[in-house]
């Protein structure tokens, strides 16, 4: 499995949705949604009334109420005005944003690149939520932001999301202010919004950004993609470290600075974790030395033990 | 910035090394995508700029370094040393004008003699010399002088003919010819080695040529660098000696004794000795005594001693050139006298009447020029040589001359041949030579005066003879018997043994004869004066004895008893009064009879030590402690109990030798020699005084003769001071003038050997302290390069080592 995972196995198109991966994840029983607590709470329901499908409850009319809503028989029955609502069984918003930045191609040896790993992460939540009906959006960013895929909720389109997938390619410096405005509707929809990105920014910045994404009716979902190269900074001697998205290149002795290296990342990572706590935003950091799936199953898994 | 090897610049290339390896290194650097560096984006910028700042240091140093080797190994030099070495400016062209001013160019044609009409055509093609070309000009009948005069302008050349007089030649003309062109190839090449020798010196030694050179300069304002070269020229006769000069040079250990006996030679105007020859094989084969001649190894020995006054010398003057300024003029000197010269051209003024001319080897490729001035041919008589048939003769016997004359021209020809000896006309013959005829004519001279004579046999009436010579020298040696003067006192015990006995025992060899005297003014040639009646002297004697003191003649005076020069010192300080001798009572000392002595006095004169007495000595007779006190007076030393034993049994050379190492000259005793008993006297104590009277007599006798033989007066100089040399050198030195069979001893040569190491230990230190320092430089930027590249290298080694 991981072999597979290998850059150079890669096939020049890639099938982001793996069988085995998508049997596995259609036994595990997605529940839908609860909006209010945690994520996959079982199916989702919208409250918003539209078409009405199944009856949810009564409730007395309140001024500014549709006179077409009220539930003339019950407001008979009992002298009162009460209007019939109706639940409609919505499918979700969920928008998944890739990082489409060159620091996304960040691979190290054996080891997926990041922005394959995103891809793969993508496509099989996307599956997962297209098959329970939701509608599923792709889209990118760099320096600006890219729309990759549609809003659907058609299974049939899952080749074609792969297909759309396969086009995409780093390019430029990410720049989180692309987001704003364009990660969520104007309209306030209800809505997932999956950001898969190494998040290299100036902390400051992403906060910022992020902090204007959120909302109540938007549940933000960062995945913060590792390679393994951050985590244990295995350089030796004298080393030329290239930023991928300015060019830059800073030569050092890697052994001087990997204390010090490693002490920024732990408090760049807290950092992070502790701010989107603060702010309700689930935060995820996924190491790409870890096969996705395994990833993957272990988030999915993490949910449903959640309250 | 001047360089002497300036080839080895090209090694400067080398430097492009360490920026080639930083670049290649730069490349060879491992290159990582690494997005997670913007976390400490800022500290990674300054941290870069440091390595970079680092890197550049260390490829700046290590430019440096290679460059600071390349520069050091093309030994840089001043502009002013370089300019030295520069071929186009050390380069001159020479005219060598031959001007035939012998007799036969006084040759009346034509209302102008020949001799006037080529100065005319002389001065004529002088105008039309082209100015930079310096000028010589030789004249055939005078006295060749080397070094060779070099006139630059022409006003010098102008002047410098006024001062040619017609004369007759003393040798040879071709022979004079060939000599001088051989000088001038001389001077080319030893100016050119010079020039060599200057190329390969460190500052030191060139600082030391350019002294000598300056000091040559001092001497004779006219002199160059032959003046230097001229008695090395002398000496060696032939190449052996410049390559001599080369071998000391090349092998780096014998130059400075080289130079040091240069600038002896220079001071003291005495040719040098082949000893510089030896010296230069020394170092190789250690085998100085095949080498050198007996003669040559007395003056090995000579310049050994003098030669660590010499190095002091040296070191003084090159101590007070790096204070001066006039350190540029002596540079110019020094740059004068490497000047490469060459002969460009010769110019022959003369009627050519001498077959002669076609023994001449004219230098190859060189134009000649000449000029041809008659065609009449006189009679042409010369001397051709001076026999003695033996160099010394004993006094009062006369000395065979033999004078070969010859008539070379075609006329019959009439001469007066006469022999003087010194000024003295001794003997006079007339001489009729029929053409091309040679005869030889016999003189018989009887010299009176002194131990050298010097004579000249004289061709007179010669106006129609022109070449060669009409005069010639000679000079005799005569062995004289040394005269001593010995005005004795009645009583004075002198038995014929006693005396016979020092006299064998000290100088049998050294003298050939001793005459004694006892009458004043029986002959004035007295060598010493011995007294022993002081008291006794008549005015007339007095006031002739003086004169001799005045001369320089020694006298000793010995005293019967130990206050008697007190006693007499009315005529003693008469006698002494020339050489500043005063004898007075000193009234601090009650019980003591001492004498001081006058602050005036010339030590060179003697008379300078004064004995002690003791009143102790007086009282005890026949105390054997008295003997002690005496014997101290006298030979200033203390006897030990062995040494006074000997002395009683007669041997008393030991003691006598021990005594003399101590360089006293006592020419005044006062030994109670009336209060001794009478055996001792005549078997112990005689002997002595009189052995210790002719130790210190030879010594002054020398000293005296050195002033009047010039061969002697080399060794007397005041710095090689001859009365440092024990008894035995002196008596090894007069035996060696009869024998000539003196070997150098083994310590001698040892001594040279040990000197001549020491010295190079010490110079080799001397010379390198540049190096040196330059090496540390080196290390230190090894060092420093060491730090600045490998800093956690060096760590994880600690830790390794730990």
């Amino acid at each position: 499995m991981l072999v597979e995972f290998a850059p150079s196995y890669l096939p020049m198109k890639t099938n982001y949705l793996d069988e085995h991966l998508i049997l596995k994840l259609s036994q595990i029983p997605i529940k839908p949604l609860s909006l209010a607590e945690g994520l996959f709470k079982g199916r989702h329901r919208s409250k918003r009334s539209g078409e009405e499908v199944e009856f949810k409850e009564f409730r007395p009319y309140i001024q500014g109420d549709d006179l077409k809503k009220i539930d003339w028989k019950r407001s008979a029955r009992q002298e009162n005005y009460f209007v019939k609502e109706m639940e409609d069984e919505l499918n979700y918003k969920v928008h998944f944003i890739i990082d489409q930045s060159s620091s996304m191609n960040q691979a190290s040896k054996d080891v997926v690149s990041k922005i394959e790993y995103s891809k793969f992460l993508a496509a099989a939540l996307a599956y997962l939520f297209v098959k329970q009906g939701d509608q599923v959006q792709v889209s990118s960013f760099s320096n600006r932001f890219h729309s990759i895929f549609k809003l659907t909720s058609n299974i049939q389109k899952m080749p074609l999301l792969v297909e759309s997938l396969n086009h995409l390619s780093t390019e430029g410096s990410s720049d989180f202010y692309s987001l704003i405005g364009n990660a969520r509707p104007l309209r306030s929809d209800k809505m997932i919004l999956f950001l898969l990105s190494d998040l290299i920014c100036d902390p400051d910045i992403l906060y910022t950004c992020l902090s204007k994404l959120s909302s109540p009716k938007v549940k933000i979902i960062l995945f913060h993609l590792v390679s393994p190269d951050e985590l244990d900074f295995p350089f030796k001697g004298d080393v030329n470290f290239i930023d991928p998205e300015s060019n830059e290149t800073f030569s050092c002795n890697a052994g001087q600075i990997r204390e010090k290296f490693k002490a920024q990342w732990d408090r760049f990572c807290s950092g992070l974790q502790l701010w989107t706590q603060k702010w309700d935003m689930e935060y995820r950091s996924f190491n790409t030395k870890i096969h996705y799936s395994e990833n993957l199953l272990d988030f999915i898994k993490s949910y449903h033990l959640k309250p | 910035m001047n360089f002497l090897f300036p080839l080895l610049l090209i090694g400067s290339v080398l430097a492009l090394l360490p920026l080639i390896l930083q670049i290649f290194q730069r490349f060879r650097k491992k290159k990582i995508l690494f997005s997670a560096i913007f976390l400490f984006r800022e500290e990674m910028k300054q941290a870069n700029q440091s390595i970079n700042m680092k890197n550049n240091i260390l490829l700046l140093l290590r430019v440096l370094l290679v460059l600071l080797i390349v520069i050091i190994m093309a030994k840089p030099m001043t502009s002013e040393e370089y300019r030295f070495l520069e071929d186009e400016k050390t380069r001159e062209n020479i005219v060598l004008i031959l001007l035939d001013n012998t007799k036969s160019m006084g040759l009346v044609s034509r209302d102008l003699t020949l001799f006037q009409r080529a100065l005319g055509q002389l001065k004529m093609h002088i105008r039309e010399l082209p100015l930079q070309n310096p000028v010589i000009i030789e004249e055939l009948a005078t006295e060749p002088f080397y070094p060779i005069k070099l006139l630059d302008s022409k006003a010098k050349i102008i002047s410098r003919l006024r001062f040619i007089r017609l004369g007759s030649a003393k040798i040879p003309f071709q022979e004079r010819l060939n000599q001088l062109f051989k000088e001038l190839e001389k001077e080319r090449l030893l100016s050119k080695a010079l020039k060599l020798l200057f190329q390969q010196m460190d500052r030191e030694k060139r600082e030391w040529l350019i002294r000598i050179a300056e000091k040559a300069e001092e001497r004779k304002k006219n002199s160059k660098l032959q003046l230097i070269m001229r008695p090395l020229q002398q000496a060696a006769n032939n190449k052996s000696l410049l390559e001599t000069l080369f071998d000391a040079t090349v092998k780096d250990d014998l130059f400075f004794e080289v130079l040091e006996l240069l600038y002896e030679t220079l001071k003291t105007g005495e040719a040098i000795p082949k000893v510089l020859e030896a010296l230069g094989k020394v170092g190789s084969n250690n085998q100085v005594k095949s080498i050198l001649s007996d003669s040559d190894q007395l003056s090995l020995i000579r310049e050994m001693k003098a030669k660590d006054w010499l190095r002091r010398r040296f070191k003084r003057f090159i101590h007070e050139m790096k204070g001066e300024k006039e350190i540029r003029r002596v540079r110019e000197i020094i740059a004068h006298a490497t000047k490469e010269r060459n002969l460009k051209e010769i110019i022959v003024f003369s009627d050519f009447q001498k077959s002669e001319w076609q023994q001449v080897q004219f230098p190859k490729s060189i134009r000649l020029t000449l000029a041809k001035l008659g065609d009449q041919h006189p009679a042409n008589l010369g001397i051709l040589k001076v026999q003695t048939d033996q160099d010394i003769q004993l006094a009062h016997q006369g000395v065979d001359l033999k004078v070969v004359i010859k008539n070379y021209g075609s006329h019959l020809a009439n001469a007066t041949l006469s022999v003087f000896l010194g000024d003295q006309l001794k003997q006079e013959k007339q001489v009729v030579l029929e053409p091309n005829e040679e005869k030889t004519v016999s003189f018989n001279v009887v010299s009176q005066t002194d131990q050298w004579a010097f004579g000249e046999v004289r061709l007179l009436d010669a106006r129609d003879e022109y070449s060669e010579d009409n005069h010639q020298d000679f000079s005799i040696y005569i062995k004289k018997k040394i005269n001593i003067l010995f005005l004795k006192h009645k009583d004075f015990p002198i038995s014929t043994n006693s005396i016979m006995w020092s006299i064998h025992s000290a100088y049998k060899t050294a003298l050939g004869s001793i005459r004694f005297y006892d009458k004043l003014g029986e002959t004035s040639n007295y060598d010493f004066i011995v007294i022993n009646r002081v008291s006794q002297l008549k005015k007339e004697e007095i006031r002739l004895i003086q004169s001799h003191i005045g001369r320089g003649i020694p006298v000793f005076i010995i005293l019967n008893q130990r206050d008697e020069a007190y006693r007499v010192r009315a005529n003693l300080n008469k006698l002494g009064l020339t050489e500043g001798i005063n004898i007075v009572k000193k009234k601090s000392f009650r019980n003591r009879l001492s004498m001081g002595v006058s602050a005036k006095l010339n030590p060179e004169h003697g008379f300078y030590k004064l004995l002690q007495s003791d009143q102790r000595a007086e009282r005890n007779q026949i105390s054997t402690i008295r003997w002690k006190v005496m014997l101290k007076s006298v030979f200033d030393m203390r006897f030990n109990k062995n040494q006074y034993d000997s002395l009683l049994k007669g041997g008393g050379q030991d003691i006598l030798i021990q005594s003399s190492i101590r360089d006293r000259n006592i020419f005044l005793w006062a030994a109670g020699i009336n209060e001794l008993n009478s055996d001792f006297i005549n078997n112990v104590w005689y002997p002595l005084i009189i052995n210790w009277i002719f130790q210190e007599g030879l010594r002054k006798y020398l000293r005296h003769q050195a002033e009047i033989i010039p061969e002697l007066r080399k060794s007397y100089t005041k710095e090689s001071n001859l009365l440092g040399y024990s008894r035995d050198e002196l008596k090894a030195m007069y035996q060696n003038t009869d024998q000539l069979s003196l070997n150098v001893p083994d310590d001698t040569l040892k001594w040279l050997q040990s000197e001549i190491t020491r010295h190079l230990d010490h110079k080799s230190q001397s010379n390198s302290v540049l190096e040196r320092m330059f090496f540390i430089f080196i290390v230190v930027l090894f060092f420093l390069e060491l730090i600045f590249s490998y800093p956690i290298a060096v760590k994880g080694w600690l830790r390794k080592l730990k």
